[in-house]
């Protein structure tokens, strides 16, 4: 009995994990397009979410916790835009260094494991269900 | 005669609890599903000599004295887990979860769990028709 109600607070802490994991997602999604203002600025860099094995000493438990989000270092792209404010002599301005469509497949894995997560309190309460289904006559 | 030295209650009580301890490490398994280096691990298969096997094995650390502190053990485990040695895929980030593997394992133990229930509460009806209260 303990440890089903234990099974179902690790599945909300993959949940909350794959939530922070969306999050971070969307930002990147959002400003896939925020280019710099001047011609000195940067544009939006890229951020990456970890996720780590956590010990819950509470409860004796390994559930999952949220790293360290960072910046992804990976160069800029560049486009041909001169009369953009931005532009640098040759005519270019820096682009974010976010791919729509590695964030989007990042945003189905984290909406698949969120499923998952889910999937596993549903048995974990019809279980505890049958197990109170016995006190019933 | 006490209720849990019948057989079928004993063992059914041991079985609800090597599902439910399993159903935490499953659920901890598909939670880790994206964590890098996470090795997905199992508990070992309930047999026998698990039905066999006292409670009363382990051993607590008695409190005699107002000044003695609790002991601050390792959680005690009933059943041993194992990590999987021989995963079927590992994922380039080191993490061996495959979700549909637990989701099937979850499945199985969800289903072992009704059979065990159902077991107990049979058993129980039959001792209710003994009791001439039907």
């Amino acid at each position: 009995m303990d440890d089903i109600i234990k099974t179902m607070q690790i599945s909300s802490a993959g949940m909350r994990a794959q939530g922070a994991r969306l999050k971070v997602i969307s930002e990147n999604l959002a400003n896939a397009n925020s280019l710099p203002q001047d011609a000195n600025g940067k544009p939006y860099r890229r951020k990456i979410i970890t996720f780590s094995n956590e010990l819950d000493r509470s409860m004796g438990l390994n559930k999952v916790g949220i790293g360290k989000i960072t910046a992804d270092m990976s160069s800029f792209g560049k486009k041909f835009d001169p009369n953009h404010p931005a532009a640098d002599q040759d005519g270019y301005v820096l682009t974010p260094n976010v791919n729509t469509l590695i964030e989007m497949t990042d945003m189905r894995e984290a909406q698949r494991s969120y499923e998952a997560n889910m999937e596993v309190i549903k048995a974990s309460k019809s279980m505890l269900a049958g197990t109170i289904d016995i006190l019933r006559r | 005669m006490t209720f849990d030295n019948l057989t079928i209650f004993a063992a059914v009580k041991r079985r609800l609890n090597w599902l439910t301890q399993r159903q935490e490490i499953l659920a901890q398994n598909i939670a880790n599903a994206d964590t890098p280096q996470f090795r997905a691990k199992d508990l070992k298969a309930f047999d026998f000599k698990d039905i066999v096997r006292r409670e009363g094995m382990q051993l607590n650390i008695e409190i005699t004295d107002s000044s003695h502190l609790p002991g601050r053990r390792k959680r005690l485990r009933d059943f041993t887990e194992f990590e999987e040695r021989r995963p079927f895929e590992t994922a380039p980030n080191g993490n061996s979860v495959i979700v549909e593997e637990q989701m099937g394992k979850i499945n199985g133990s969800q289903i072992n769990h009704r059979l065990t229930t159902s077991l107990y509460k049979k058993h129980l009806n039959m001792f209710k028709i003994a009791l001439g209260r039907n």
